[in-house]
């Protein structure tokens, strides 16, 4: 591939999947100012990975599995960083009140809400099935697992969501 | 396909898509070309530094020669003077009145024989007893 082809198909991943890539980075670290910044990096990588990129995975499934690993590896750092400066990473329900570009109702706040309690790979998977409506198979091609896991992940992911809302209900 | 409760500032993915596709040409400029290096260019630092060693050792040891007074000679340097002695250096000391007084010899072995009588008053002046002045002439 030559630096022309590599440009080319690089403003084609720009045209065709910058957005959906920006809701699954947003759906992960739940800001859009992180999501913003976040993205950047994502495709300056997918920028330095594209010469190697062989064409045996589809295009959209290779840059979306850049984008998991560098937000899992940015939300891991970010953890790590709290704990050594002792800073208090906001609650679920604060980032939802805080966040201006949220504009659900009720139902919508509860869901996030337990959504952004799951640990970082089942909201991923969460978020790529119920909201990207994406096949098992290609979220498994994504998070690099056998298609088995994934269902039983995103299975995980489910019961908790849903023992979150019951709580809540409860609480009404 | 299930919309999600956020949205994004006015006209965001028009200014996103144009951000990103600068990422090429940003990171062409960023790129800095690869400077190739010689073999020579390689080893130089390590040439200078054992020149620089040389060098100390070199000026080190002159100026120690200069400013240091010379050690006495070994041993063997003795030995080696005494190699260059000639056979006149070894001849016994000789008077330098002998050289002049054919007598010289005579004179002194005169002068060194003791006599009978000498030895008497010798005695007499130390106050030794008769008794001992007896017997040392008998020995004599």
């Amino acid at each position: 591939m030559n630096q022309q082809e590599t440009t080319d198909l690089f403003n084609k991943i720009v045209k065709d999947y910058s957005e959906r890539l920006y809701w699954h980075v947003r759906d992960m670290v739940g800001s859009h100012d992180d999501a913003n910044d976040l993205l950047q990096e994502i495709f300056i990588k997918i920028w330095t990975a594209l010469p190697s990129f062989r064409g045996d995975a589809q295009l959209f499934t290779w840059a979306h599995r850049i984008a998991t690993n560098e937000t899992l590896n940015f939300l891991r750092k970010k953890k790590i960083r709290s704990v050594l400066s002792f800073e208090k990473i906001s609650g679920a329900e604060e980032r939802i009140a805080d966040d201006p570009y949220f504009n659900g109702g009720e139902a919508e706040r509860l869901l996030v809400t337990a959504l952004n309690k799951l640990p970082p790979k089942q909201r991923a998977v969460f978020s790529m099935r119920y909201y990207d409506d994406m096949k098992y198979e290609d979220i498994a091609q994504i998070m690099n697992c056998s298609v088995s896991s994934l269902k039983a992940s995103y299975h995980i992911a489910y019961m908790k969501i849903k023992d979150e809302l019951k709580k809540f209900s409860t609480d009404f | 396909m299930n919309k999600r409760p956020y949205n994004t500032p006015d006209g965001y993915f028009d200014f996103l898509q144009m951000r990103l596709s600068e990422i090429p040409l940003q990171q062409q400029t960023e790129s800095v070309p690869e400077v190739k290096v010689s073999r020579w260019a390689k080893v130089a630092p390590y040439f200078a530094l054992v020149a620089c060693f040389m060098a100390i050792l070199v000026t080190g040891r002159y100026v120690i020669n200069k400013t240091i007074a010379p050690a006495e000679p070994a041993a063997s340097e003795n030995y080696l003077t005494m190699e260059n002695l000639y056979g006149a250096d070894l001849v016994p000391y000789t008077s330098q009145y002998a050289l002049f007084d054919e007598n010289y010899y005579e004179e002194a072995a005169y002068m060194n024989e003791v006599s009978e009588e000498d030895i008497i008053n010798y005695l007499i002046d130390t106050n030794m007893p008769l008794s001992y002045i007896g017997m040392a002439l008998m020995q004599y």
